[in-house]
């Protein structure tokens, strides 16, 4: 009886272990390279069948006209390639929401359809495609979407070239592939310009990305696996808490330790410049040494904060460039970049945008 | 009676002096006193948190031994009554309208926390004075709050503010600050004090009513006065570090195998080893790894397995008997 009951105990204590295991087990994503794309023509329409993220293929009938776009960082992306109006349904991140009302008059009712979508309005809708993100791709949502024969695409934007080969892939299923081509260009030409400009730099500061958390005096920073730490080691720094995953609270004395050169403040549910307005008046960070030296900035931002993984991570690297290798971007203006990315890419001027952040450094 | 708690007070300031010591910088506590960085991290950073996380985890404890002597019920916490779903509640409304302000967090948990533990009191009022009343007031007043507190999560903004809410839920002392301790502070010691002070009517309170009544106590005054005051704490200690799960129950079971079952040595017992443990999961929480843990993953880490070792020894004792 007794043994029996050892081994019970064994038993659910090594399926615990099993669990935990696999959950923590990261799930291998880099499985596919391209997307490989071919068109079936059936007679007046067109198909074009994808790769997704999470590597399925997805039948759409091109051009898409009315996308529903359920991932918060896939909405700008359709924006981007000057869609906006094909989107009848589009989530997005928090305070970006801020941006794209100034471009699309009617995008706080698709944001309000957004939250509120059950399966059966969305298939009201009609969608020609549909957008989720790809940690939601395998949810039961997803797979009601497509037994009822909707076209979904998991999208991912963790890193550079995630970006490019969505507006890629974007572009042809909405027909507008030479723009998908120019974007994509544009910023690879920006990057390499980049590159040679930092090739001869000797050191590389160490930075720390904080934002505000839900509790007071604590702040959070990104993990090695995010967008934000991945962009700062591209324009020449070191991100300090690139050992971390994901979004994490860090407390004062582990931010000494790190002992970075640079705090870069991000502001989503408390907007930057409070944000670090509270970490200077705190005494407690006066431990810090670039706090104590002033090497405290704010990300700009219009909404969408420029080095999240948003359209405009161009413009986020050259200004991290720029405040930590001032010398090597010295004849660039990150304004006036900042002024033709917009032009270019939205037709709007940088002076009708209210931009929050530190603008004008170096 | 006493070399108990003498024993259990010397142990607690000897974790105070380590947890000084304990943090994610290494170094001697004694250079503090040349050293202004090291000075701002002991006195800014890890004092306040150290008393923070003491004092919670004393009103805590108290808390829960007062409910679980009050209700006769082993089981029983400071959510019994509804406090901690009001408090929870509280907070979250508060976060999703006012996101600005944590003051306003603070003020808001604190006070629907009282508020639900008086609606808990009131409703049993209508459905009869016995404990069981109370008890079945708290489930239903539990039941509310937390289906409140479900409508929030749902409506929440997914990007910003649910994930604010769910930290807060999950309790953490990271960026405790003296102007923090100085508005809850307070509240938890004067609810300590008041309570040890009159520990002794506890024991007449865990009889039955008709009982503690017949040795001539208003059994109903006395109950209301000790559900305030642990009210009162545990609203105040939520106020300050989120939701802490455990420490209300467990404290007072580990109490009982040191100190016995009388009141008047179990109730500072439970105190000192509710802010033995809670002190102790926080200088694990804060000092493991690179980020901070949230507090109720560790306090459900250590809570439940040394609640089974509990069991297990009162098993032991029934067999020996």
């Amino acid at each position: 009886m007794r043994t029996l009951h050892l081994v019970s105990i064994a038993l659910a204590v090594a399926a615990c272990v099993a669990i935990t295991v696999a959950l923590l087990h990261p799930i291998p994503h880099n499985t596919v390279q391209t997307p490989v794309t071919s068109v079936a023509t059936n007679k007046s329409v067109s198909y074009l069948v994808i790769k997704d993220f999470a590597g399925r293929p997805v039948k759409v009938r091109i051009p898409a006209t009315r996308i529903v776009s359920e991932y918060g960082l896939a909405t700008p992306y359709v924006y981007l390639l000057g869609a906006g109006n094909r989107l009848v349904v589009a989530e997005i991140w928090g305070p970006a929401s801020r941006f794209y009302s100034i471009i699309d008059k009617d995008f706080q009712r698709k944001l309000k359809l957004a939250r509120e979508l059950s399966i059966e309005e969305l298939l009201k809708l009609k969608p020609s495609l549909i957008l989720v993100s790809y940690w939601k791709c395998f949810s039961r949502r997803v797979k009601q979407m497509e037994a009822l024969g909707l076209p979904v695409f998991c999208v991912r934007v963790e890193n550079v070239s995630d970006i490019y080969r969505f507006i890629t892939v974007l572009g042809k299923v909405l027909g507008c592939e030479k723009r998908a081509e120019e974007i994509v260009s544009y910023y690879k030409s920006l990057v390499n310009k980049l590159r040679e400009r930092l090739a001869g730099i000797e050191t590389r500061p160490r930075v720390l990305i904080l934002y505000y958390s839900g509790k007071e005096h604590a702040f959070r920073t990104f993990g090695g696996d995010m967008f934000q730490c991945k962009l700062v080691e591209m324009a020449g720094g070191v991100c300090v808490s690139a050992n971390l995953s994901g979004k994490k609270t860090v407390n004062v004395e582990q931010v000494a330790k790190w002992n970075p050169d640079y705090i870069i403040v991000i502001g989503y549910r408390v907007p930057g410049p409070k944000a670090r307005e509270i970490l200077l008046s705190d005494p407690a960070w006066r431990a810090i040494e670039a706090v104590r030296d002033g090497r405290v900035y704010v990300v700009p931002s219009d909404g969408e904060n420029w080095i999240d993984p948003c359209p405009k991570w161009v413009l986020g690297l050259y200004w991290l460039a720029k405040l930590l290798h001032p010398s090597a971007l010295k004849d660039i203006s990150i304004e006036k970049l900042a002024s033709s990315f917009y032009e270019k890419l939205y037709n709007i001027s940088l002076s009708s945008l209210k931009i929050v952040g530190d603008l004008r450094i170096g | 009676m006493s070399r108990t708690i003498l024993f259990l007070a010397l142990t607690f300031i000897a974790l105070f002096v380590v947890s000084l010591q304990v943090g994610r910088m290494l170094f001697p506590i004694w250079s503090a006193v040349s050293s202004p960085v090291y000075r701002t991290i002991v006195v800014d950073v890890r004092l306040p948190r150290i008393l923070a996380a003491s004092l919670a985890g004393a009103s805590l404890a108290l808390a829960g031994a007062v409910f679980q002597n009050v209700f006769r019920n082993y089981l029983a916490g400071p959510g019994i009554l509804g406090t901690t779903s009001g408090a929870a509640f509280g907070a979250a409304v508060a976060i999703l309208l006012a996101p600005l302000t944590t003051v306003t967090v603070q003020l808001s948990s604190f006070s629907l926390g009282l508020a639900a533990t008086m609606l808990s009191c009131s409703l049993a009022r209508l459905v009869g004075e016995s404990t069981l009343a109370l008890v079945l007031s708290g489930m239903v007043v539990s039941a509310l709050f937390s289906a409140g507190l479900g409508v929030i999560k749902y409506v929440a903004d997914p990007y910003n503010k649910l994930p604010a809410i769910v930290y807060w839920l999950l309790g953490s002392f990271s960026g405790v600050r003296w102007c923090d301790l100085a508005s809850s502070a307070p509240l938890m010691v004067l609810s300590a004090l008041l309570i040890v002070s009159a520990r002794w009517v506890l024991n007449v309170l865990s009889l039955s009513d008709e009982e503690a009544q017949s040795l001539g106590l208003s059994v109903r005054r006395w109950r209301m006065f000790f559900v305030a005051l642990a009210t009162l704490g545990t609203s105040a200690s939520v106020s300050i570090a989120g939701m802490i799960a455990w420490i209300g129950v467990l404290s007072p079971h580990i109490a009982r195998l040191v100190a016995g079952h009388d009141a008047r040595s179990l109730v500072p017992s439970t105190a000192l080893v509710g802010a033995l443990l809670l002190l102790a999961c926080d200088d694990i929480a804060r000092s493991v790894s690179p980020a901070e843990i949230p507090i109720s993953i560790v306090t459900h880490v250590v809570g439940a397995p040394t609640l089974f070792a509990i069991l297990m020894r009162r098993r032991m004792y029934l067999a020996k008997d």
